[in-house]
């Protein structure tokens, strides 16, 4: 199922559809970009890490329901000291984000979507 | 490669298969909490029995489920409470508990750790006036920071689950300072919803206006930990929300960009299984309606594949959409909040008052929405009254 994936809104922090058309929250028409969704992460009080932009239906959001909070982003399987939500592999100690990177390997050991740096 | 368990990925998304799932692995409980959905208390009349119990565990595993809670009643009075643990770890199943904490010691600790359990939560709905108000039960309110404690101690995250209401929902900065001291690291924040018991106390239930204050008051809570780097995640539950500007702050992931509500996820990366095998698309839906069928007559996999009652988030579309619902400008992915939040207040899928996004709307238009309880609950678990939606002038 494909779900429609609002943007914060620049100007308020509110969600809105990333074509231009008026915000719900306040009016403004601003276009939506990579630098102003930072910005509203900003105004939203969170850190911006990772890539911004919008998501794929969903893709990565976890799931909340009654019962114990997604508490699975605090593990770190492989022991090498990166949690899985910074860990690209948290099955092998060798790759986390301070691995040396081995150019060419097929591996992208330092978790920077990149095999070649 | 091994993913966080509960992250939904594209492929979840688009192939309907279970991620999470909630377990009852019995009704019985220590408390007899005055705002509990299920009524728990005493076991249900037919319990799946030892076999049945490892079965479905087995079941679980073979479904592929990603993470398992195990709740109750109280989860640690079932005798089969560390097999079950064990079995699922060894499936590769992430395994977590939430439990009421009254008799939780030690021991117990030391064997779930042992046997696999990763994260215990503990329900703590309130300071402790408010807390022993709901759960009818004095001292229970220091036995919930004792099996924190504990928890913290032998390595176990620690998480504090709270259901608002109008006994706690004027001490949420107090109890968010407790928890932070306490060691909690997530805390997860939800509506009481008028089901079971909490469905005979209509006083109690907060009224849709009034999650303005709540919202802003949980986002400000939010903001603070960050500001200070306190490692404190106010963890929105399904029915607290929705799509205001304060969104991102209760809904967003550590490491991940700002996101927002997508709609119920039961039936389709979700499932809740009762003590006695019925099976529903989400733990908490009220079972009348949602009852997907028994595991002692038809396997889990066959139960997630065919039963119309788990599949009825899957494939609708906005035409299940009323009232103030049905012409908002989120209404194709949120699809109206949360379904057993709608379902249990006005006695259908489709019309969610709890929302910030439209509580915000009415009151620019000088406007806000009251209950007024028309429907009392017949009397058993996961059952439910319902009430009437009226709109009234914003005061002043």
């Amino acid at each position: 199922m494909s779900i429609e994936r609002f943007i914060a809104c620049p100007e308020c922090a509110t969600f809105r559809r990333a074509d231009g058309s008026d915000c719900p929250g306040c009016g403004s028409t601003r276009v939506v970009g990579k630098v102003s969704v930072a910005a509203a992460a900003l105004m939203a009080g969170l850190a911006v890490t990772g890539c911004i932009g919008p998501g794929g239906g969903g893709d990565g959001d976890a799931v909340a329901l009654y019962g114990v909070p997604d508490t699975s982003v605090f593990e770190d399987n492989d022991g090498d000291g990166y949690n899985s939500d910074e860990d690209c592999d948290d099955d092998d100690p060798d790759i986390h984000p301070d691995a040396e990177e081995i150019a060419g390997d097929g591996v992208d050991s330092n978790c920077n979507d990149d095999d070649d740096t | 490669m091994k993913k966080p368990a509960r992250r939904l990925f594209r492929d979840d998304l688009e192939r309907d298969r279970p991620v999470y799932a909630v377990w009852e692995l019995t009704l019985a409980c220590d408390q007899a909490c005055r705002h509990c959905g299920s009524r728990a208390g005493s076991s249900r009349a037919q319990e799946l029995d030892a076999e049945q119990v490892l079965d479905t565990a087995a079941q679980l595993v073979g479904l592929g489920v990603r993470e398992v809670t195990l709740i109750g009643g109280e989860a640690y009075l079932h005798p089969q409470l560390i097999d079950v643990v064990r079995v699922l770890h060894h499936g590769g199943v992430r395994v977590t508990m939430q439990t009421g904490g009254r008799r939780v010691g030690l021991a117990l600790v030391k064997a779930l750790k042992g046997a696999g359990l990763a994260a215990i939560g503990v329900s703590i709905d309130g300071l402790r006036e408010a807390h022993e108000e709901l759960r009818a039960v004095p001292g229970g309110w220091d036995a919930c920071f004792r099996t924190l404690a504990v928890g913290r101690a032998e390595g176990l995250i620690v998480t504090a689950n709270t259901q608002i209401n109008r006994l706690n929902m004027g001490e949420l900065r107090e109890l968010a300072a407790v928890l932070q001291g306490a060691g909690v690291r997530v805390w997860q924040v939800q509506l009481t919803v008028p089901m079971g018991r909490a469905a005979d106390r209509p006083d109690w239930i907060v009224q849709p206006w009034m999650i303005l204050d709540i919202v802003e008051t949980l986002a400000d809570i939010q903001r603070d930990a960050i500001a200070r780097e306190l490692p404190f995640e106010v963890f929105a539950g399904n029915n607290i929300g929705y799509f205001g500007p304060h969104e991102a702050v209760l809904r967003s992931r550590p490491g991940l960009p700002p996101t927002h509500w997508n709609g119920c996820r039961a039936g389709q990366q979700v499932l809740g299984i009762e003590a006695d095998g019925v099976v529903k698309g989400c733990p908490s839906l009220p079972t009348a309606p949602y009852d997907g069928g028994n595991l002692r007559e038809v396997s889990l996999e066959q139960i997630w594949q065919h039963a119309d009652e788990l599949a009825f988030a899957r494939d609708r579309d906005t035409s299940e959409l009323w009232g103030r619902c049905a012409g908002c400008y989120y209404a194709p992915t949120c699809m109206a909040g949360c379904s057993f939040t709608a379902h249990c207040t006005l006695g259908k899928r489709g019309n969610q008052p709890f929302c910030w996004y439209r509580a915000d709307q009415l009151r620019r238009e000088g406007l806000r929405e009251v209950l007024v309880h028309a429907e009392d609950a017949p009397g058993t678990p996961f059952d439910f009254g319902r009430f009437e939606l009226r709109e009234e002038p914003w005061p002043g």
